[in-house]
């Protein structure tokens, strides 16, 4: 960007600006689609709906491949719904819900309350990982084992996790430069290789991934170390909440009844992941089976089996919030959370839980 | 005549930052962005100037830029050296340019982005890995244009030389490379951005330091008034570091007579 705008600044001049402002009109045109109308409820009136996914098309989002290749979302009245993919250098799902691209994002507490912090106005309204997947991946013979074990190496990091990252060190008080931060993208591959000594990810995906290709790899868990927090949780803005409440409860209700096929059969997920959601990440069916059922393991706790998916109890909030102030995130209960609408649609309907 | 030139460049220079930011201000106006991820000139000036962690934010922000601009120089130095030498190495003997040329344009042609991590696999990710990349985006367009100036030297002046019992090389030295004078500043005035671009690309993706990793940390941290002071104080480096060359252009081809 700034290369083109300097060089054709000083080429061209004032021709410029004018044919910046000549082709803005073409740019507003692609930026927004937030879908209008609300709808009081009945199947079929409320429009369309998106769902920003906070990773690649993986294995992950399981529950909304099985809605949407059953046509659950349909079934709730939405005439369309897309799912929007993210990856390791996307923009934070929070940035999409705020600027409308998506009228729900998967992110993770810890990224919303610093988004909230810094004036996004969105909530967290469910929580599809009871507990925090984060993990520092690391290789059997240089072992990572606790937090102590961190001080002088080499640890990739994704830029879409940079704020978890601080957070995690912020709460186990390390001091960030008594580590090296390297910038990592979506491949494993410098942690076989030795260019960094741990990798940031998720302990459902690159863990399976390495010991499928025949590594020996050591896990530290952030919800082990002063980390427990909720994560894959669903992201909305305050006013969707307001003023579109059906809405809501439609999109929850589908994405309950797609997780519990998944539940049932994490193999479903994981095909529809290989063959249809995520066919040009050349992603491997045995692997993504076994992410499907680790990724399980974190959404169906006796809690969830008892309230129903994607609920949150109080004790737990109140462990997030606890967690989220040692990592420097000040921020109350209700600022963060609104699990009312989750909660409403599990009493209309007790036989979704 | 070099003062006028060079207030000349000033001029223009002035104009352009007043052009980019009506545009920028008229942007912001007419699209109603969302105040999360846009910022105003005033915005910028306040984090820098007048806000309660000014003086921070200015240590922040200088901090990565003099990394990326020490990314970028060595790259442009090394580029330019490298396009240099090799632009004489073409003109002296045909086989070099027949044998070398494909190899630049594969190194032209293959997307960087898709190329730097395999480079960080050979060259670390360190000064030695952001100059080989800064010298990749800075290296081509100069040896492409090195060589045309070169080759646009007079052929009379040549066989002056060699008249008068001159080597190729004092052909060279006496009228090829005053020749190729414009042409080589051309090639650095516009390598110049090209070369910021590519120190960006090498922070982002190789060594997680400087404007480059800063900006994209800034959008997975909402931290939009860090990121868009970055994009003003990189565009405004770009520009000081362009009329630099265009001073010093000015000067030398003075010294060589010429107005190019």
């Amino acid at each position: 960007m700034t290369y083109d705008l300097d060089r054709r600044t000083l080429l061209r001049g004032g021709l410029f600006a004018t044919g910046l402002l000549a082709a803005a009109p073409l740019l507003a045109a692609c930026g927004d689609d937030e879908p209008s109308t609300e709808a009081t409820g009945a199947a079929g009136a409320i429009g369309a709906g998106s769902l920003r996914l906070s990773w690649v098309k993986n294995v992950e989002f399981a529950g909304a491949y099985i809605a949407d290749t059953n046509g659950y979302y349909k079934e709730e009245g939405f005439t369309s719904f897309e799912l929007i993919g993210g990856g390791p250098t996307a923009t934070p799902a929070e940035t999409d819900v705020v600027t409308g691209k998506a009228l729900i994002g998967i992110s993770a507490p810890d990224t919303a309350a610093a988004a909230i912090l810094k004036g996004a106005p969105i909530k967290v309204i469910g929580a599809e990982f009871q507990k925090n997947p984060f993990c520092i991946l690391s290789m059997a013979d240089n072992p990572i084992k606790t937090v102590a074990d961190l001080k002088g190496k080499k640890i990739g990091v994704q830029a879409t996790n940079e704020a978890i990252w601080a957070a995690f060190l912020k709460a186990n008080n390390i001091d960030p430069a008594s580590l090296e931060k390297v910038p990592v993208q979506f491949d494993p591959m410098p942690l076989t290789t030795g260019t960094v000594d741990g990798w940031m990810s998720f302990i459902t995906n690159e863990p399976n991934a390495l010991r499928l290709k025949g590594f020996e790899v050591e896990t530290m868990m952030f919800a082990d170390n002063n980390y427990p927090l909720v994560s894959e949780v669903y992201v909305v803005k305050t006013e969707t909440i307001e003023k579109r409440r059906a809405t809501l409860k439609a999109f929850i209700r589908a994405q309950a009844k797609g997780w519990k096929e998944n539940l049932k059969n994490p193999e479903i997920g994981a095909k529809l992941a290989v063959e249809k959601y995520g066919k040009d990440l050349g992603l491997e069916l045995e692997e993504q089976i076994l992410e499907s059922k680790d990724g399980n393991k974190l959404i169906l706790t006796p809690d969830t089996e008892k309230n129903g998916l994607f609920t949150v109890t109080p004790e737990l909030i109140q462990q997030n919030i606890e967690t989220l102030k040692f990592a420097g995130l000040e921020i109350t209960a209700e600022r963060l959370f609104d699990l009312s609408i989750v909660e409403e649609v599990y009493k209309e309907d007790p036989s979704l839980v | 005549m070099i003062v006028k030139r060079t207030a000349g460049t000033l001029l223009s220079i002035g104009v352009s930052l007043v052009l980019v930011v009506v545009a920028w201000l008229a942007f912001i106006e007419y699209f109603d962005m969302n105040p999360m991820v846009v910022r105003g000139p005033s915005d910028v000036w306040a984090y820098l100037f007048t806000a309660e962690t000014a003086a921070d934010n200015r240590a922040l922000v200088w901090g990565d830029l003099t990394i990326t601009l020490v990314d970028a120089g060595f790259g442009l130095v090394a580029g330019l050296v490298a396009a240099a030498v090799i632009a004489m190495a073409f003109v002296l003997s045909t086989a070099a340019e027949q044998a070398f040329m494909p190899v630049a344009m594969i190194m032209r042609s293959v997307p960087l982005v898709a190329m730097t991590p395999v480079l960080t696999l050979v060259f670390g990710r360190e000064l030695l890995a952001t100059t080989i990349i800064v010298g990749i985006v800075v290296f081509f367009p100069a040896l492409v244009n090195i060589v045309l100036g070169l080759r646009s030297a007079s052929p009379q002046a040549v066989d002056l030389v060699a008249a008068y019992g001159g080597s190729t090389w004092t052909a060279l030295r006496k009228v090829l490379i005053p020749s190729a004078l414009p042409a080589f500043f051309t090639s650095a005035r516009i390598s110049a951005p090209g070369a910021i671009i590519g120190a960006m690309l090498a922070e982002w993706l190789a060594t997680g330091k400087g404007i480059g990793y800063r900006m994209l940390q800034d959008v997975s941290t909402f931290e939009s008034d860090n990121l868009w002071t970055c994009v003003v104080v990189i565009t405004l480096a770009s520009l000081v570091i362009y009329s630099l060359i265009s001073v010093v252009e000015n000067i030398v081809l003075a010294r060589f007579g010429r107005t190019a």
